[in-house]
């Protein structure tokens, strides 16, 4: 069996994730449950979309939970200490690349959120901005796509 | 699902609905389903041509309104505005419309319902697209009246009427936010510097479970539309983007499967299953309906005319298709995802394709799709061999970035006589059907 690899955090998202699975066990799981009690009681599950519903909700909820288990399992907290001279796990930097200005942070796995502009360290761009020096351009490539991406200011 | 030509109504998966919300939702289907009788009648109207509607509208401009019928009275050509032309159909659709705003206990909905049954009495679109766009998200949705859309080569549009009515789709609507944060929080550089309207920071999302398509809307089967059209509208109030994720589920049936069926080898159709194309035709809709709030060129329509349709259309897939490289980048969708969106892709356009020999009404949709396989083919990123199609995802990509900028050239600078020549090299289907 392969060592699950280590998930970095800040410990601000230590601490979430430690409160978004306990949320999760101790509150969401039994309020489904009485979702699914109250939906049987309409009789007919074929015909039963909030029993679909719950079901469905129920599935996405322990998805999440066995997730949370497995990354607090081997936490790598980081500090949110950064570095303006090169990219590190907890720098927001700038950046230009395919006609764009992009800015946003990269960040452990568990934490990233592209809509908040947080970037996971192991998407292609956020592996290959870390070590990064302001006005470097890099490639960064998957089996379909090439860009050329330019740092343009690291915070 | 029902269909007939003006009217679909379809039987979709909802969430849990109020009492009161699902009373509000039956009179709102009566009022979509009244809208097909109306798309008929404008569709039989005469049409008159280009020369005839130019010469009078020099002595009347209401005549290129999008919201008046042309005709011929006595030799002259004369122009009627649409709730005036039409108020024996529209007002019965108002007073369900009004109905609905008295029974609703969301407050912003009913003011929405109140204002949208005037503007069909009284053609103040304006006022209710407004009010719409401002509005906070609510459970219920509909759009009735008419809209402006390209769906033949006039050198004007004019708007048709249609309505949807659906349920929003909740944990679609997260995804799709996702996909427009990312999408449009970045500076994407107009072409032309100062020859956009730069409304990025202004478009809402949503996702909606369709019951009912009407008049124009069920004609079309659209999966999704960013609205409005008109570009001082956008300016002022924005726009929203409205994915459609049951119809979809038609689309693939009819369109992508069949196609995919067809033009691809049994070994390559082996890497993409159903659901694969299923969930990439709404991803591939969804980013061509967001892009195409970078596409806002203020001249394109008048350098451009009858042309733009096509490359318009076109460009806001490829640009969507751009867009999908920097989400595959940050680890928002996989490469498969991607090659299943270009897969999907290819698939409508040879349908579409094959479509325009019997109907003309997707002409502008099949000559976008003809300059995207020919542009593919002409660069290898696409090969043909014994009828079977073979994509290289990689050249295609990069192949991408080349029909973008001559895309978006004819739309920020282009004139009519570039956008013709372009056209004709790349916008044939001989060698396609």
């Amino acid at each position: 069996m392969t060592r699950p690899k280590n998930t970095y955090l800040t410990q601000k998202g230590l601490s979430e994730a430690k409160i978004e699975l306990e949320y999760l066990k101790k509150v969401k799981r039994a309020e489904i449950a009485q979702r699914i009690q109250q939906a049987r009681e309409y009789g007919d599950l074929t015909e039963n979309s909030e029993y679909d519903q719950a079901m469905d909700d129920q599935g996405m909820v322990e998805n999440r939970i066995a997730e949370l288990e497995i990354i607090l399992k081997n936490p790598k907290v980081i500090e949110e200490k950064n570095s303006s001279d090169f990219v590190v796990i907890g720098s927001t930097v700038k950046i230009e690349m395919d006609d764009g200005i992009d800015e946003f942070t990269i960040v452990g796995r568990v934490e990233a959120d592209p809509s908040k502009k947080r970037i996971s360290n192991e998407s292609p761009l956020g592996s290959v901005l870390l070590g990064a020096k302001k006005g470097e351009e890099i490639e960064v490539t998957t089996p379909i796509v090439r860009y050329k991406c330019k740092v343009l200011e690291i915070k | 699902m029902k269909n007939n030509q003006a009217l679909i109504e379809f039987n979709p998966k909802l969430p849990k609905l109020s009492k009161n919300e699902k009373e509000v939702l039956k009179l709102l289907v009566e009022a979509g389903r009244l809208i097909a009788p109306l798309y008929l009648e404008q569709e039989n109207q005469p049409r008159l041509n280009k020369e005839e509607i130019e010469k009078a509208a020099k002595k009347d401009p209401e005549i290129l309104s999008p919201y008046t019928v042309i005709e011929k009275v006595d030799g002259k050509v004369v122009s009627t505005p649409y709730h005036v032309k039409y108020a024996k159909f529209l007002k019965p659709i108002a007073k369900k419309l009004e109905a609905a705003g008295k029974l609703t206990e969301n407050n912003q909905f009913a003011h929405f319902l109140k204002l949208q049954a005037k503007a069909l009495l009284d053609g103040s679109y304006e006022e209710a697209t407004a009010v719409s766009l401002k509005m906070k998200p609510y459970i219920l949705d509909i759009s009735i009246g008419p809209i402006v859309h390209f769906d033949e080569r006039l050198f004007f549009a004019k708007a048709s009427y249609q309505c949807w009515v659906g349920v929003i789709y909740e944990e679609g609507t997260k995804r799709l936010n996702v996909y427009k944060s990312v999408a449009l929080s970045t500076q994407r550089k107009a072409l032309v510097k100062g020859a956009r309207v730069e409304n990025q920071h202004n478009v809402k999302v949503k996702v909606v479970n369709v019951l009912l398509f009407s008049g124009f809307m069920a004609r079309t089967r659209f999966i999704g539309v960013n609205l409005p059209m008109d570009l001082n509208l956008v300016e002022k109030y924005g726009s929203e983007v409205t994915l459609f994720e049951n119809v979809n589920d038609s689309r693939i049936e009819e369109q992508i499967l069949p196609t995919f069926n067809k033009i691809f080898s049994t070994a390559f159709k082996q890497g993409f299953s159903t659901e694969d194309l299923r969930r990439a035709s709404l991803r591939y809709v969804a980013l061509h309906e967001i892009a195409h709030n970078y596409l806002y060129y203020k001249n394109a329509f008048n350098n451009l005319q009858d042309l733009l349709p096509s490359l318009y259309e076109l460009n806001a897939t490829v640009l969507g298709m751009r867009i999908a490289g920097s989400l595959l980048l940050k680890d928002i969708i996989t490469n498969k995802q991607l090659e299943s969106m270009i897969i999907a892709f290819i698939c409508r356009s040879f349908y579409l394709i094959e479509k325009s020999k019997s109907s003309k009404f997707w002409i502008n949709y099949a000559t976008g799709g003809a300059i995207f396989i020919n542009f593919m083919l002409r660069s290898g990123a696409l090969k043909k061999h014994e009828g079977l199609a073979i994509p290289n995802f990689t050249k295609i990509f990069i192949s991408l970035h080349d029909l973008s900028y001559a895309l978006e050239y004819l739309l920020s600078a282009g004139t009519r006589k570039e956008a013709e020549v372009f056209i004709k090299k790349y916008g044939y289907f001989s060698n396609i059907r």
